[in-house]
């Protein structure tokens, strides 16, 4: 973990478990996780299947409470905010990226990414297009605006998906294997766009990810294993988010 | 609400097909609840219109006088006879009051004096035994179907006129324009002239009914004070019974309302009501059952877009209205179609199912199609039917569908 002073815990995880509860058969999933994610930061969340990284990412990502612990973002303890309110903060300060981009079909790409913040009513439909048209121009995606959801390829359509959970200026933005449905070449690209996004805005990212290459692009690594913290490890050769930041 | 309105109208037209058929089947639906709304109340119409149109919805009467019996001795049995006074008529004697507060009354279409008795005309050697009814001219037709059924002359009542049946004056071999004798059943008698020959095409009226000018029965009959009845028409027939309670107590007369008289034709018109209402009923929850499972199926088709719409910070309501504004716009869309299949449909058959005198084969009324009510129910009813699937899809979990 990094011992900055200077930094801001965005992120604080304090003993955080997990038990998924069948009839009589108590599943523990998550056994006791803590660690912070400072903001600026680019983390890579690894481990191998069934160790408990989509869980945690849910429960990061306010879709999912905890069955102990606590959960500490901007200042606030998550794990005792009502649900209404949950879905407000989710709204303004949380972004995903999904393996599967879950773009809305019969919406083009504008609109898809002027969604969350149009439909909550955080932006006007001015203010909103404005944004959302700057960053479909970041994610080198001007000349597809209007497009249909379902005429983009898979590579555009996550890059649409990536810029979606950036419209509302999130301070954190979860992704779950974000190049895992992509080929090598798309893959690439939005790597690429994630590390240079974090590095130009200092949003955090947390990547949950099995593939070690895009681990060693981050800052930190975090490891969990069978459903704890194995290791957090920082890889002082990645320049950008933290010193952007 | 308006990203709500956007995100539901573009699911509808995403699904053009799918849409369609709700709207076609909310359609049929109100098109059922209207057609059988012109044809129930277009029957009822023609069955009140042929069996009421020409009586009174409320007649007023003099009240029977019965005299009470004595008490008698002990052991002393009392058998009563009434002996009706042969010389005085039953009448309403302050007429021109009651007529007046009946004019006053805006439930009230008409109120019309009558005086009638039993009488005779007689021609030459011939006599024939006649119901005289004396009205006001221009009130005739208020009183009976006089002036269609008209076949010789005119329905003209001037103070020497009758208007009597065809099968009386073939049974006196008279024609119009030609005096008889009428007299009534307590001697008086008096020249009149046939003005008009009606054939209403039922035996006991056109042999027996005779009309006369108001002023000159009430002479013939010697009835200078009073009248026989008054004859009330309403605007609504069905407040007949209640008005005539209301009439008997503030009048103290014989007040009787035309359900009372046709207590038959009655029952059977409530129930064909019920059996119209019954049938629209059904097409009421036909309505709310097709909407209800389109839009639930919907729900598990969009479920990961519903997932995808949560994780983004969109409130269970949010996802709620979605589903909602569905409801309201398949609703509101099917039933203004229904509505509009049901008009011209019921006008065609208005049209085109006429038998070969003329008359209608489905007695059906297009204006009475009830076409706003059929509009705003299923509109309510498609609303109440996506409620379930909004619920549902308000409650999908937003982990689950992203997973899937």
């Amino acid at each position: 973990m990094t011992s900055d002073a200077t930094m801001t815990a965005l992120l604080s995880v304090a003993g955080l478990t997990k038990d998924y509860i069948v009839g009589d058969l108590v599943t523990p999933v998550l056994k006791g996780i803590s660690f912070d994610i400072y903001t600026g930061e680019f983390v890579a969340m690894l481990g191998p299947s069934g160790s408990g990284k989509s869980t945690l990412l849910s429960i990061l990502g306010t879709l999912l409470k905890p069955t102990a612990g606590h959960f500490f973002m901007l200042g606030n303890d998550l794990t005792k905010v009502g649900e209404r309110e949950l879905t407000k903060f989710r709204n303004r300060n949380i972004g995903f990226v999904f393996q599967y981009h879950h773009l809305l079909p019969d919406f083009s790409a504008l609109e898809n990414v002027m969604f969350p913040a149009v439909a909550s009513g955080l932006m006007d439909d001015v203010e909103a297009e404005l944004r959302a048209t700057m960053l479909l121009g970041r994610v080198g995606l001007s000349h597809r605006l209007n497009y249909k959801a379902t005429k983009l390829s898979g590579g555009q359509k996550q890059r649409v998906a990536l810029a979606r959970a950036l419209m509302n200026n999130p301070a954190l933005v979860l992704t779950d294997e974000p190049t895992g449905n992509l080929d090598r070449e798309s893959a690439h690209q939005v790597m690429e766009l994630l590390t240079e996004i974090n590095a130009e805005s200092g949003t955090t990212f947390l990547i949950s990810t099995h593939d070690s290459e895009i681990a060693s692009r981050c800052q930190r690594k975090i490891t969990i294993i069978d459903g704890k913290v194995d290791s957090i490890e920082t890889n002082p050769v990645v320049q950008h988010g933290l010193a952007a930041a | 609400m308006r990203y709500e309105a956007k995100v539901a109208l573009r699911y509808l037209l995403s699904s053009k097909m799918q849409t369609g058929l709700l709207i076609g089947g909310v359609g049929v639906g109100v098109l059922v609840f209207c057609f059988m709304s012109a044809l129930i109340n277009g029957l009822t119409s023609d069955q009140i219109e042929q069996t009421v149109g020409s009586i009174p919805h409320v007649t007023i009467e003099p009240r029977e006088q019965t005299p009470k019996v004595l008490g008698a001795a002990d052991g002393v049995v009392v058998l009563p006879a009434i002996l009706r006074d042969n010389t005085q008529r039953a009448q309403i004697r302050a007429w021109q009051t009651v007529l007046d507060s009946l004019h006053a009354d805006e439930k009230v279409r008409v109120a019309v004096p009558v005086v009638a008795s039993n009488g005779f005309i007689a021609r030459g050697q011939a006599i024939q035994p006649v119901s005289i009814t004396g009205v006001n001219p221009e009130q005739l037709s208020e009183v009976a179907a006089i002036g269609p059924a008209i076949i010789k002359g005119a329905a003209d009542l001037d103070l020497n006129g009758i208007i009597i049946g065809a099968r009386l004056a073939r049974n006196l071999s008279i024609d119009v324009g030609q005096t008889l004798v009428i007299r009534s059943d307590r001697g008086g008698q008096r020249d009149v002239k046939v003005r008009g020959i009606f054939s209403i095409g039922i035996e006991s009226l056109d042999e027996r009914v005779a009309y006369m000018n108001f002023k000159a029965a009430k002479a013939l009959l010697n009835l200078d004070n009073g009248i026989s009845r008054i004859e009330v028409k309403l605007y609504d027939l069905d407040m007949a019974p209640a008005l005539a309670s209301n009439f008997a107590a503030s009048t103290g007369l014989k007040v009787t309302s035309w359900v009372e008289k046709n207590k038959r034709l009655f029952n059977a018109i409530q129930g064909q009501r019920s059996t119209g209402s019954l049938i629209k009923f059904f097409s009421i929850v036909t309505i709310i059952i097709g909407v209800s499972s389109a839009l639930l199926l919907t729900t598990v088709r969009r479920k990961s877009e519903i997932g995808i719409m949560r994780s983004m910070g969109m409130t269970k309501g949010f996802i709620n209205r979605v589903f909602v504004i569905q409801g309201v716009l398949i609703g509101l869309l099917g039933a203004m179609v229904g509505a509009s299949g049901a008009f011209g449909f019921t006008t065609l058959v208005l049209e085109l199912a006429v038998r070969a005198d003329g008359t209608l084969v489905f007695p059906i009324d297009p204006s009475q199609g009830a076409y706003l009510a059929g509009i705003m129910l299923a509109t309510v009813a498609s609303t109440v039917a996506a409620i379930l699937p909004a619920r549902a899809a308000s409650r999908v979990d937003p982990l689950e569908a992203i997973s899937q």
